[in-house]
């Protein structure tokens, strides 16, 4: 065959293991111009390799994992759930009372009324767990939103149980 | 790729589902693996110092965002990738441009560096610092940290055919310096006259 073009022979020279074909190799073992040209490739490429690199510094990893153990501190992966069910159970301290209302039942309205203070005390509780900043905020706008519930349940109940009582 | 590199792979694969199922000595074990890589990178733009407080900002994000890893690809392009991007950050809001000499420099003084210079590995070592910043990360990336054109192409956020021609083009550079007349000769001898 002809020389081995000059691109291939860069390429074969890009790594130590890049084995020529068996025919490119029959005429590498022929022509010294071309066996020449792959070894000075071959030559830069292990220079390459082997140049003098900085050193990690002393104890590296455990000062990583340190980072990543104050990072994880920080993380707001459990507070955010619990944060969601209080949420959800302060939605529905809510939503019970005015369905009890709809049946206008004084007597299911007083358990609704009920039903919201055991459920604030819940979300309260939750909320508390999660002990973050951010939980501590959001502390006062879910217990003034159950209190609203409730203090609205009250108040409609008792608009309703009085209506019933004309009637 | 090699045997080696596709075991290094399912060993990845394997550390990074235990990571990602809250194993922490499973993580702690990637950072053993690519402590070197990651630091390196951030060396190359940084001062050893902030090289150091970048590499390890680098396994602190790995870590938030462990669940984003695909555990059936290869993490070291990831992993570059954010220690590439958290150290150009700082480089420029501490310097101006890239620290085209953030390697260890040898020093001349020591005996074991005087023979060594008189090497083409010298040559190679002293060569690389007069590429363009790019030719040298790509030429790096590629013999340094064995990563693919695909993979630099990522790291680089430069098109495949681009990271070819920065790697031809500094080896090109090198090849020349390597085969100048008297490049050897003037290397072995050390100091200019
Ligand atoms: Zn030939």
């Amino acid at each position: 065959m002809s020389h081995v073009t000059e691109e291939r022979l860069a390429e074969l020279g890009l790594s130590l293991n890049r084995e020529p074909t068996e025919e490119e190799a029959a005429h590498l073992s022929r022509c010294g111009a071309c066996a020449s040209s792959l070894a000075r490739d071959r030559a830069l490429t292990q220079s390459l390799e082997c140049l003098p690199q900085p050193e990690t510094p002393p104890d590296f990893v455990g000062k990583a994992m340190a980072r990543v153990s104050r990072a994880e501190q920080r993380a707001p992966g459990r507070s955010w759930l619990l944060l969601l069910i209080a949420a959800l159970l302060s939605a529905s301290a809510l939503v019970v009372p005015i369905a009890l209302i709809l049946v206008a039942n004084f007597s299911a309205v007083c358990v609704g009324v009920a039903t919201g203070v055991e459920y604030l005390v819940a979300a309260v509780h939750l909320v508390s767990l999660a002990a973050s900043k951010l939980a501590a905020a959001l502390v006062g706008t879910l217990a003034v939103t159950a209190l609203a519930g409730v203090v609205g349940a009250g108040v409609v109940g008792h608009a309703l149980g009085a209506d019933a009582a004309v009637k | 790729m090699s045997f080696a590199g596709q075991a290094d792979g399912a060993a990845d694969a394997f550390l990074v589902r235990r990571a990602q199922a809250g194993d922490r000595d499973a993580f702690a074990a990637l950072v053993v693996r690519y402590q070197g890589p990651v630091f390196r990178c951030c060396r190359r733009h940084l001062d050893a110092a902030e090289a150091e407080d970048a590499a390890q900002e680098t396994f602190v994000r790995a870590y938030v965002h462990v669940q984003k890893i695909d555990p059936g690809r290869p993490l070291l392009p990831w992993l570059v990738t954010i220690a590439r991007r958290l150290a150009l950050d700082r480089n420029r809001k501490h310097k101006p441009t890239l620290d085209v000499d953030a390697g260890d420099k040898p020093d001349p003084a020591r005996l074991e560096d005087r023979l060594q210079a008189r090497t083409e590995l010298a040559i190679v070592a002293n060569g690389i610092r007069t590429l363009k910043p790019i030719e040298q990360e790509t030429l790096l990336l590629f013999h340094v940290e064995c990563l693919s054109y695909a993979d630099i192409a990522t790291v680089l956020a430069l098109p495949i055919g681009t990271v070819m021609t920065h790697l031809h083009r500094g080896r090109a550079k090198l090849k020349a310096l390597v085969d100048a007349p008297g490049t050897k000769t003037a290397v072995s001898q050390g100091a200019p006259r």
